[in-house]
């Protein structure tokens, strides 16, 4: 493989982009019906005085960690008059286990990045306060071979998150040890968090956001106290999550933002709850037709990428027309735009043409093909024809299914609608077999 | 923006749900002796009990049923259970238990469904259910021909449902770490608060101004546990000024208390009473259960204090109360060992021993040992007053044990001073001394100048030494 088809491989990474990669980032806003999530998030967090916790929910790959990031960029680089304040993401997945998520977990990851990155960033080193004693309590239960003996904030959290990541048995001990006591813990974390908050006051920073993005990923599953694993962690552990002191932004699982429990949810959080809506790239059915502005931004996108690799775009597409047809193909999605961008590299040599762009499509069609039930078909076909979902108790957990699995993506322009993944949607259903009178 | 948007969140909190009293007052006088139908969302069992006791004064008959867990048939289940011929409305609390949040098939929510013409041929009164937020969704949901029949919708709180008692913490966590401190680090520790609180300034920004605030609680209570009450007190005060500044009323009722908390330590029992009130009035205000209880509970250790048994009974059984409905078992737990007290005060050792021995049982479910050693200790006590020495004896160093384990100095030393008491009744002087001995030299450790002074005054009882014969 020659240099620039590894460069412009490379370029497509369908990874969120970090704070730092400004030179890649597309504000998709305008084809988002202008939500603008990332300025509210922000805008709340500055004009708060108390800190605020916040939820974000969207589909996965709907650019929520890339507008987190950016948000993070923003608010310690703000334009001229507003503070700046120092922005923590913690990517939650570094530190937990999505198939078995609890708030003890989500404690220790948030106090074991902050410190991080507070320590690399800035130099400001934490002292452990009561968090030496309670880890200390830790070493005596944990069967796992840690030593904190050493003890320094940062390293000590490190090990511990690592045992209680890999271990469900360390899980569990440290569970039931913070259980009870879980005031204590709090007020240790939040201890942490004013030292923080003072050191970086020190430094010109008005303020301490902490970012938990990942949890939008956390496996469905029931829980012991007869609800899912995801409404136990963001309604039965609301009053933790919202406990600590500083400004807090969650993400969540998009199923949840449309459940019975979003009322709840939305007075939990501070009044709603936010979503990220796929970038529209084409219009809403039955009369679909390819969404210029939504397009256009796309096309951006992918000009950027390419110019980070020193490339043009006659050297990744044949012609502007199976570019435009792979941006269809994503159904607005940046991540599955990347994919479809490095499948096609893979399948064949460089520019893609329309042979290459069918085997991607064909890839793809049989990723859903797998995927979907016979009682999937009735909805995905009203939502093809018409842009509308009707949720009945019949079909609740289909549609959940849709659009956990985003066979089904929702859109915003004037009003919420959704879309058939363009994958999904040339998908035949299976013939129905009919009995013989 | 309106005058009410323009208030802080907690006070606009309680005006609207004053509002929504006074709305269901006037539906229940307007719909008297008609069927109407609503709904009141209310997300805490124990708000809405205590809800539903601010209405007979002007509702005086109001018939409340409990729907039993996993009922399928609502309706039958509460036709078979209302039995008040003469009832000017029904509440029906408890449809959650039988609309379990996960379940994709909710039987009960699709039986009320069917019965919806059923209600109003066997009620002639407004019907009112009491549902928590997520299930008034499902109600929406799974129940939408009886849902178009309500006429209204009361919202009380937003408050969730059913959170275990260990995991409604208040914002801060609490300080129980800063009393397991010993004094060289309770120095190191205030000189630590000290400096952030220097730092932080006279005006610190918004950001810093909640952990000011927390910084300020812990500084107070550090001092508080030296015995230097003159500088907690001002330290308290401080934090009152910045909360009525911020306009903060549940932070304002917080400092009314801890403020009660140190007049009662000095033994200024009206003063202390007077500060508990201003707090109790708050939580009432922003119907905070759990605060509530909390100061009925200081107000019985008040009368108790005062010798006024019955009253200070009647608080710590009303504080149980409102625990008790919150599922907060620590807080009954601790109740039941100030109604031990009490019993004891009283001279009823039996009633006394149950009740502390409730406690325990709570404290040790929880795994709540320092609840669980505090209370032996007060079973010592009422062994000795029963002149049951030996358990007497058994009972402390159980209780000095777990203090040992848990590193609480404070606890360790009031176990020794409570072993010199047992000592002393045995008339065994020496051993008296050596315990009160150990419990003077820790508390002087830790920093508690007033309770050195204190066992230094048992000590002081004791007969000095007969001289040795010189050979």
């Amino acid at each position: 493989m020659d240099d620039r088809v590894q460069r412009i491989y490379q370029a497509f990474s369908p990874t969120p982009l970090s704070a730092e990669q400004t030179d890649l980032y597309v504000r998709l806003d305008q084809a988002r019906g202008g939500a603008n999530v990332a300025e509210r998030l922000g805008k709340r967090i500055r004009l708060a005085a108390p800190p605020t916790c916040q939820v974000l929910a969207g589909h996965r790959g709907s650019g929520k960690s890339t507008e987190l990031a950016q948000l993070c960029h923003d608010l310690g680089d703000p334009r001229s008059g507003e503070p700046r304040l120092f922005a923590v993401l913690c990517a939650a997945d570094e530190d937990i286990d999505r198939n078995d998520v609890d708030f003890p977990e989500i404690l220790i990851a948030i106090i074991k990045q902050t410190a991080k990155q507070l320590k690399d960033r800035l130099g400001i080193s934490l002292k452990p306060g009561y968090f030496k004693d309670l880890i200390e309590r830790f070493k005596k239960v944990l069967t796992s071979d840690i030593s904190l003996d050493e003890f320094e904030l940062g390293k000590g959290l490190l090990k511990l998150s690592g045992a209680i990541r890999s271990s469900p048995d360390a899980r569990m001990a440290v569970r039931k040890l913070l259980e009870p006591d879980a005031g204590n813990w709090i007020y240790a974390a939040n201890d942490l968090l004013g030292q923080a908050t003072l050191e970086l006051s020190k430094k010109g920073y008005a303020g301490l956001v902490v970012i938990v993005d990942d949890l939008d990923k956390m496996v469905l599953r029931p829980h012991d106290a007869g609800c899912s694993t995801q409404e136990y962690l963001f309604v039965h552990r609301a009053a933790q999550l919202s406990s600590f002191a500083c400004h807090m932004i969650y993400t969540m699982p998009l199923e949840l933002a449309y459940s019975h429990q979003e009322q709840t949810i939305a007075k939990l959080y501070g009044g709603r709850v936010p979503v990220v809506p796929m970038t529209q790239v084409a219009t809403r059915p039955p009369k679909s037709r390819p969404y210029k502005t939504g397009m256009k931004l796309f096309q951006q996108i992918i000009a950027k990428r390419l110019a980070s690799a020193a490339a043009v775009e006659q050297d990744l597409f044949d012609t502007p027309k199976v570019r435009d047809e792979l941006i269809r193909l994503s159904g607005g999605q940046p991540t599955e735009l990347m994919s479809l961008v490095r499948e096609s590299i893979v399948s064949g040599s460089l520019p893609i043409n329309e042979q290459l762009l069918k085997r991607a499509r064909q890839e793809g069609r049989r990723a859903y093909a797998r995927q979907l039930r016979i009682d999937h078909w009735p909805i995905l076909k009203k939502a093809k024809a018409s842009g509308q979902l009707t949720r009945t108790k019949d079909n609740d957990q289909a549609v959940r299914e849709l659009l956990e699995s985003r066979a089904i993506l929702l859109y915003v322009n004037d009003q919420e609608w959704y879309g058939v993944n363009p994958l999904a949607a040339d998908i035949k259903p299976p013939p129905t077999t009919r009995r013989k009178r | 923006m309106s005058q009410a948007e323009s208030l802080p969140n907690e006070t606009r909190e309680p005006q609207r749900q004053v509002v929504e009293l006074q709305s269901l007052r006037r539906m229940l006088d307007a719909s008297r002796g008609s069927f109407s139908l609503s709904v009141a969302v209310c997300n805490s069992p124990a708000l809405r009990d205590h809800l539903m006791q601010e209405l007979p004064s002007s509702v005086s008959r109001i018939e409340v049923v409990a729907v039993p867990p996993d009922t399928v048939d609502v309706f039958g289940a509460v036709n078979a259970a209302a039995d008040d011929a003469e009832r000017l409305a029904l509440f029906v609390v408890g449809l959650e238990q039988s609309v379990p949040s996960a379940a994709t098939q909710q039987a009960a929510l699709r039986s009320l469904n069917a019965s919806r013409e059923l209600w109003q041929h066997s009620f002639a009164c407004p019907v009112v259910f009491w549902l928590p937020d997520y299930a008034a969704t499902l109600l929406t949901i799974h129940a939408p021909d009886f849902w178009r029949y309500r006429s209204h919708r009361f919202e009380f709180v937003s408050e969730q449902a059913g959170i275990p008692s260990a995991m409604a913490d208040r914002f801060a966590g609490n300080i129980d770490a800063a009393s397991g401190l010993s004094a060289d680090e309770k120095e190191f520790r205030i000189a630590e608060l000290e400096q952030r609180l220097a730092e932080a300034g006279t005006n610190p920004t918004p950001n810093l101004v909640p952990h000011q605030l927390l910084w300020l609680n812990e500084l107070a209570f550090l001092y508080s546990t030296r015995g230097d009450l003159d500088r907690a007190e001002a330290i308290y005060r401080n934090a009152l000024a910045i909360e009525e500044k911020l306009g903060r009323l549940e932070g304002m009722a917080s400092e009314y208390g801890n403020l009660g908390n140190i007049y009662q330590m000095r033994g200024e029992l009206d003063q202390a009473e007077t500060m508990h009130r201003k707090s109790l009035a708050i939580e009432e205000k922003l119907g905070r259960l759990e605060g509530m209880a909390g100061e009925y509970g200081n107000l019985g250790l008040i009368y108790r204090m005062r010798g006024d048994l019955d009253q200070a009974e009647t608080m710590q059984r009303k504080a149980i109360a409102i625990f008790e409905k919150l599922g907060q078992l620590a807080g009954m737990a601790s109740g039941y060992g100030n109604l031990g007290n009490i019993y004891q005060m009283r001279g009823d050792l039996d009633q006394a021993e149950t009740m502390q021995r409730k406690a325990i049982a709570i404290f040790e479910k929880l795994g709540q040992l320092a609840g669980m050693a505090s209370e032996y200790g007060n079973l010592g006590l009422m062994y000795e007053t029963r002149g049951d020495l030996d358990q007497a004896e058994a009972m402390h160093r159980k209780s000095l044990a777990i203090f040992e384990k848990l590193g609480q100095l404070e606890g360790i030393a009031s176990a020794y001073c409570n072993l010199g008491n047992v000592y002393y009744a045995r008339a065994d002087l020496d051993q008296a001394e050596a315990h009160w001995t150990k419990a003077r030299d820790l508390f002087a450790q830790i920093g508690m100048p007033h309770m050195v002074a204190e066992v230094q005054r048992s000590i002081d009882t004791l007969p000095p030494p007969e001289p040795t014969e010189q050979a």
